[in-house]
């Protein structure tokens, strides 16, 4: 390996090399192993560290749900409690249909995802409290923790975004807007989630033509795709 | 060419860190598990951690190549490796390995070949993936940062030079060069 050789992987990883250069990288694998294996090596630590935030997230909404702990309940009392459920439903259902249908459009689509902003071993109590506000869904106590917590480190997307998410839901549809525009037109993680918020916040303002704008430009095969298309559905019939 | 499992639409879920799907995979499988944990001298806690650990292992295949499709229910690959897990922190613990397996026996029953691979090389992952943890943490502060900002942030290696003080790129190329063989000597030791 030589001291290029470095510099020439670093611009293969980042997609900066031109034909010429892709095809000197392709030639170096062929002859020689030691090249091959520091490039086999930094992929696997770029695959890594890549996922080392969204694993870190899993983890922590897996040990948010075990606090609540698995109920093992007889099939007695679970035959009867079903039957119960049952009769109530049923009730429920004759009685007060059109009370039970969704309030409003954005009330069908505004499930968020829990809040996990912490690395593992970090131990902020500011970010603790703004994640268990947002995700007790205190979003007025939420809001607040977060415009503490972005005023800090306003480099944080995903704090911004859950800012943004917060004053959506507390009715400060402006200050949304502005979060959720700016986000979307810089380049991070939480662009495309940005712009579903975005959708999300002139669902809300039941401007639909701005809905259907916004939503519809959320590039196809993305997560975040997939739920724009569900709402679009129901937009189109606006 | 064997067919897709409907619980694929679980993996994709999981690879999105989709909420719903957690909570679905968390309703179904931990009760089940945490009682069969209970009958093989296991704890609670035990049982948490086994059921953690399983789907971060899943997750942690569904993030390499080639790509994990499910030809069965979802079921019978956690329930595979939790089982694994299981019986291999049973033999650290040099305790009996007879375990009852009566409460998973119908997932187990549903695993056929292609699945006992899968489940295989996602141990192999996930113990590498524990591996990059524990040693990553180990690295000194400024070479984590400088490694975060160049494989996770995807930053340019201008605004690298910048962010982090460097007198020139090549101080960055030298320093990058250190901390990954540091990593890899960590990796190693």
């Amino acid at each position: 390996m030589q001291a290029d050789d470095y510099q020439l992987i670093d611009h293969y990883l980042r997609g900066t090399l031109d034909a010429a250069g892709e095809q000197q990288v392709r030639a170096r694998l062929q002859a020689d192993e030691a090249f091959a294996e520091e490039l086999q090596f930094q992929q696997e630590l770029q695959g890594f560290m890549q996922q080392r935030e969204k694993r870190a997230a899993l983890e922590t909404q897996l040990r948010q749900l075990q606090q609540q702990p698995p109920q093992v309940v007889p099939m007695r009392r679970r035959i009867l409690f079903i039957a119960g459920v049952a009769a109530a439903v049923a009730a429920l259902v004759y009685f007060a249909w059109p009370f039970l249908m969704p309030s409003s459009l954005y009330e069908q689509f505004n499930q968020h995802q829990p809040l996990a902003l912490q690395e593992r071993g970090d131990l902020n109590t500011l970010m603790t409290e703004a994640e268990q506000a947002f995700n007790t869904k205190d979003f007025e106590l939420a809001y607040a923790k977060l415009q503490t917590l972005t005023q800090q480190q306003d480099t944080d997307v995903r704090a911004r975004l859950a800012l943004g998410i917060a004053a959506l839901e507390t009715d400060r549809l402006a200050e949304a807007e502005t979060i959720f525009t700016q986000l979307r037109q810089g380049e991070s993680a939480v662009t495309d989630g940005a712009s579903w918020y975005l959708g999300l916040t002139y669902v809300k303002k039941e401007d639909w033509q701005k809905a259907q704008e916004i939503l519809g430009a959320i590039p196809a095969g993305t997560f975040w795709a997939g739920k724009a298309q569900a709402l679009l559905k129901q937009l189109t019939s606006k | 060419m064997p067919e897709q499992h409907p619980d694929q639409r679980l993996i994709e879920g999981l690879t999105h860190n989709d909420y719903a799907t957690i909570k679905e995979i968390d309703k179904k499988y931990r009760a089940i598990l945490t009682k069969w944990v209970l009958h093989n001298s296991g704890s609670r806690e035990d049982a948490e951690d086994l059921f953690t650990d399983s789907v971060l292992a899943i997750f942690d295949r569904i993030s390499r190549t080639p790509p994990l499709i499910l030809t069965r229910p979802f079921s019978a690959y956690l329930m595979g490796i939790a089982r694994n897990k299981w019986l291999e922190r049973l033999r650290k613990r040099k305790k009996e390995m007879q375990v009852r397996n009566d409460q998973i026996k119908r997932y187990i029953d549903e695993m056929d070949e292609s699945v006992e691979e899968v489940i295989i090389h996602t141990e192999k992952v996930f113990e590498r993936n524990r591996q990059l943890e524990k040693t990553f943490v180990q690295l000194s502060e400024r070479c984590q940062q400088l490694i975060d900002l160049i494989f996770n942030r995807g930053m340019d290696t201008s605004e690298i030079v910048q962010e982090m003080a460097f007198n020139s790129e090549n101080a960055y190329y030298v320093r990058k060069k250190k901390c990954l063989d540091r990593w890899r000597s960590l990796l190693h030791a």
